[in-house]
């Protein structure tokens, strides 16, 4: 075929489809980022909101800023790209999906044994009421986060879909630390952490398929 | 070098290295112009100016065809995945980051498009071969049915060796050295490219370099 043949033809394909351009995807972005913070704090809402319960505020406080800081941290580490249309690289994006779930136990569990009986062990909480509002809350976030990055990864998107997923569950687990005393290990890793990988898993998964640049078929 | 016949021989070897990095600088620099271009015409794209897509073609689009010939051997496939890359950037065009350099990201998508063609080509192959029961030759195979000694009497053959050489390295490899000498690209676009660090990447092109010869230092004894 000869190049200007190739050419017209390819501006022809770009004419006859529209592609949003820069302001109306910001538009598009904020409206998703919105709908992802505002989903999960409607939900916590409706499920009863913060809870003290035996823990002093202060002890609150402290870990709901240091998850807070863990999941923004994650989530501009996984759902940021940095100055490059690459985005980071896979290291970065497999740094962030192990070392924020590890953050969170040594924060939770650190700041927890500086207050006494707070790391006790509560019989009745196996972990699954945390597991299951942590999934719920990180739903939609991950699901909006995967639409705003579809097919945009040429070249990691599994990567890409395991530190979406651990970010979106790690901004879950900051809102249920708001509402779940308890600091025993095992209940932290069987309702908070557990979800958070469970949730990078699926976010590997669906990634390979739905974040990478791939030829129509 | 006839210009300078009566130089004494330090003299020549001097201007020679002035002029071969005159030269290098020139072309570092004609390469920086063209990206500069390629940069503007997709900002301009990614606020909304159609007519820039146009002027992203001219930039883009003879670096990255030369790199799909290259790669697939396939003037036909070359063509159709060189629109398909431009397309996915057409596409995404909203979401391109000012300041970014648009080289690296469009060669990344060509990597990307090419590879799964040949995962397609690939399957669909395996699929004829299991309803008819045949066997086709792969790429590799059918280049080492050419590397006679007979075949390798004329420049053509000695570059379709090259080529077969090239074809036989590991896939990360090859592309880094493809990326790196035949297009010019840096080692950070390329890592950038290739989703490596910049040192794997230059082990990489070193270790293609350095296969390719010893591979070619046996075939030039044949010949």
């Amino acid at each position: 075929m000869l190049e200007s043949d190739l050419k017209s033809r390819v501006l022809a394909a770009a004419a006859s489809e529209a592609s949003p351009t820069r302001r109306q995807r910001v538009i598009r972005s904020a409206i998703l980022a919105a709908s992802a913070l505002g989903v999960p704090l409607l939900l916590f809402a409706l499920v009863g909101g913060p809870r003290v319960g035996p823990r002093p505020l202060g002890l609150v406080a402290m870990t709901a800023l240091g998850t807070a800081v863990i999941a923004v941290s994650a989530l501009f580490l996984a759902a940021g790209r940095g100055p490059s249309m690459l985005g980071r690289s896979r290291r970065q994006l497999l740094g962030t999906a192990v070392i924020v779930p590890v953050a969170f136990l040594v924060w939770k569990a650190t700041s927890s044994s500086g207050v006494p009986h707070m790391m006790d062990p509560w019989p009745d909480r196996s972990g699954l009421r945390c597991f299951a509002l942590t999934a719920l809350f990180a739903a939609w976030p991950v699901a909006a986060l995967v639409w705003e990055r579809w097919g945009s990864d040429p070249i990691h998107p599994r990567a890409l879909g395991l530190a979406l997923g651990v970010a979106a569950g790690a901004g879950a687990c900051a809102l249920v630390d708001l509402w779940c005393p308890v600091g025993h290990v095992p209940h932290l890793l069987a309702g908070h952490v557990a979800p958070m990988l469970l949730l990078g898993g699926l976010g590997a998964l669906v990634g390979a398929r739905a974040l990478g640049v791939r030829a129509p078929l | 070098m006839s210009s300078l016949p009566f130089t004494p021989p330090l003299t020549w070897l001097a201007a020679e290295m002035l002029r071969s990095r005159e030269e290098g600088a020139d072309r570092v620099g004609a390469r920086d112009v063209e990206l500069e271009r390629a940069n503007a015409a997709m900002e301009r794209y990614a606020r909304g100016e159609d007519q820039a897509f146009s002027e992203l073609y001219d930039a883009l689009a003879p670096r990255l065809r030369r790199y799909l010939i290259r790669a697939s051997r396939d003037a036909g496939r070359a063509d159709d995945l060189l629109q398909q890359t431009m397309l996915q950037i057409h596409r995404a065009r909203g979401r391109f980051i000012v300041g970014a350099d648009v080289l690296p990201w469009a060669f990344a998508i060509a990597r990307r498009l090419l590879i799964d063609s040949f995962r397609r080509s690939k399957n669909e192959r395996r699929t004829i071969s299991l309803e008819t029961g045949g066997h086709e030759a792969g790429p590799v195979e059918a280049a080492s049915a050419l590397d006679s000694a007979d075949e390798l009497i004329d420049g053509q053959r000695l570059a379709r060796a090259l080529e077969a050489e090239l074809a036989r390295l590991p896939e990360s490899h090859r592309t880094a050295f493809e990326l790196i000498k035949n297009e010019g690209l840096s080692i950070r676009e390329a890592a950038l490219v290739l989703g490596a660090t910049p040192t794997a990447v230059k082990l990489r092109a070193h270790r293609a370099y350095a296969a390719l010869r010893v591979a070619l230092a046996d075939v030039v004894d044949r010949f």
